[in-house]
């Protein structure tokens, strides 16, 4: 009979009765067989119990025609259309395009730029910077052997992934070089933009294009924003300022109004009227604090956004501070992670499967805006003439719309929303 | 991709100053100017690089035309 002599073995194993024959330690395995397939079991259930489909979240309350309503409405923005003034357009143009070669000579006279370097593509920017060893030093740290050891170092990856124009600076070496290359990069953008709205001017003068119902994203905050003075005619803007943040309140159940990215500026910076890059820090923050970031992929965020080196350890005390004064936020978050459980190696253990998560709520969020949206692209069209055209353009988080602002409308569209979502603090503009 | 005309070193071109690595516009001279500018080493035909004015070709009233993989990302 073999007797355990095992001095590694905790104190209370050593103590149990009996335990130390070959037909007990048989007796014991098959228990802890039995035990692991109960586990097994139980998280297969947890698996099945619970799924993305059954998170309920709190969802707008809309009218049964909304959808129809809505897109009848993008389909009548289409048809109507947007006009463009042809020559402005080709003025712009030419202007920016003087610029952008004023750009291109300087960005050449950098070493790092060789002639050959096609400065309207990333791939051979990349190529050139990383002949260089321009790209070989990057602002975000190595991954190490700590780092693999807790797990972080998939995170570290991403945040040293270089794959496009948004993670351009992460390269330490060559400031005034890369400085030039984006701005280089951000005008030809912006005039490629602008030649694509020329090619699409029909004869009539206007443009008919899905963009103008329901666009979003960079191509509105940047790119179409250049191209305004082409407009003919008169226009007005209304703003919904940091939808995001209101939904997120709205659904996490927050009852306070989303903070004011100066408020928070002034709170952070101890000023009194802090500066736009500030202000753009801030928001990055801000941003992805709301979309859950958290790590080097919240340093990654917020990184692109303000185009520099973040410090990390200040913004990570930031994104603390908010989750200290905004906990309904983060429990939204975290309770709704048990939804997106996945099996985890052979064992039957479960963990959430973070990507699933981030989508899915990356999804509710443009869904949700694009809801707030139609409803006062709706109200604007319900209190217009039957045969008017009020709205040129409907984009996420602004309406272009033709003529003077209508008295009263803000506090109509106020209204709907607050029917929509009731309880919910939208922040809206009229810009001139 | 059609090649692009670039400068190889500093010259003058009629009123045109053209630097190193900078491209010659695609209509200014005639293809036996460019041939001549080429065999004295003046000027590179580089393949693995757009040409600003043809890709722009309607802000820099340039007669051709490009496209580049990624310029619909900036499109409506």
């Amino acid at each position: 009979m073999h007797q355990i002599n095992d001095r590694r073995r905790p104190a209370f194993f050593e103590s149990s009765p009996g335990v130390g024959t070959t037909g007990e330690a048989a007796v014991i395995d098959g228990a802890s067989r039995q035990e692991g397939e109960r586990q097994m079991e139980m998280n297969r259930h947890r698996q099945t119990a619970l799924s993305a489909d059954m998170l309920e979240l709190k969802q707008p309350i809309l009218s049964d025609d909304h959808a129809q309503r809505a897109a009848d409405l993008d389909a009548k923005i289409r048809e109507n259309g947007i006009t463009f003034d042809r020559e402005t357009i080709l003025k712009i143009g030419g202007e920016l395009f003087q610029e952008l070669l004023t750009v291109d000579r300087e960005a050449r006279a950098e070493s790092v730029i060789g002639p050959p370097c096609d400065l309207a593509s990333f791939a051979s920017v990349r190529y050139w910077f990383t002949l260089s060893g321009a790209a070989a030093n990057l602002n975000v740290p190595q991954v190490t052997t700590s780092d693999q050891f807790d797990g972080s170092d998939k995170e570290l990856e991403i945040g040293r992934q270089i794959v496009s124009w948004a993670d351009e600076w992460k390269f330490s070496g060559e400031p005034r070089a890369t400085r030039l290359a984006f701005d280089h990069h951000c005008r030809f953008a912006r005039l490629a933009f602008g030649q694509s709205l020329y090619v699409w001017i029909e004869s009539d003068g206007r443009i008919h294009h899905k963009f103008f119902a329901g666009g979003s994203g960079e191509k509105v905050q940047y790119l179409f924003d250049t191209w305004l003075p082409a407009l003919t005619g008169e226009f007005h803007r209304v703003l919904i300022k940091d939808s995001l943040g209101s939904l997120v309140f709205w659904v996490g159940g927050e009852d306070s109004a989303p903070p004011l990215a100066s408020q928070l500026a002034q709170h952070w910076f101890d000023c009194r009227v802090p500066s736009l890059e500030q202000i753009a820090l801030v928001q990055a923050v801000w941003g992805g604090f709301l979309l859950n970031l958290s790590g080097w992929r919240f340093f990654n965020h917020v990184g692109a956004v303000i185009r520099k080196v973040p410090d990390k350890f200040t913004i990570d005390r930031w994104l603390d501070e908010l989750g200290r004064w905004f906990p309904k936020v983060k429990r939204l978050y975290r309770d709704s992670q048990k939804y997106f459980n996945g099996a985890v190696g052979h064992y039957g253990s479960c963990q959430c499967d973070l990507s699933h998560h981030r989508e899915f709520f990356s999804q509710t969020w443009d869904d949700l805006q694009s809801r707030v949206s139609e409803i006062v692209a709706l109200t604007v069209q319900e209190n217009s003439p039957a045969d008017a055209a009020p709205i040129a353009a409907r984009f996420r988080d602004q309406l272009l719309l033709v003529g003077e602002p209508k008295p009263k409308i803000i506090e109509r569209v106020r209204a709907n929303l607050a029917a929509a979502f009731p309880g919910a603090l939208f922040n809206l503009e009229i810009l001139q | 991709m059609r090649p692009t005309l670039v400068a190889m070193r500093s010259l003058q071109i009629g009123n045109r100053q053209l630097r190193l690595g900078e491209e010659l516009e695609p209509f200014l001279l005639s293809d036996e100017e460019i041939n001549r500018l080429l065999d004295c080493r003046d000027l590179a035909e580089v393949s693995e690089r757009a040409s600003l004015y043809r890709l722009l070709h309607h802000f820099s009233k340039c007669p051709e035309s490009e496209r580049v993989e990624g310029q619909g990302n900036y499109e409506l």
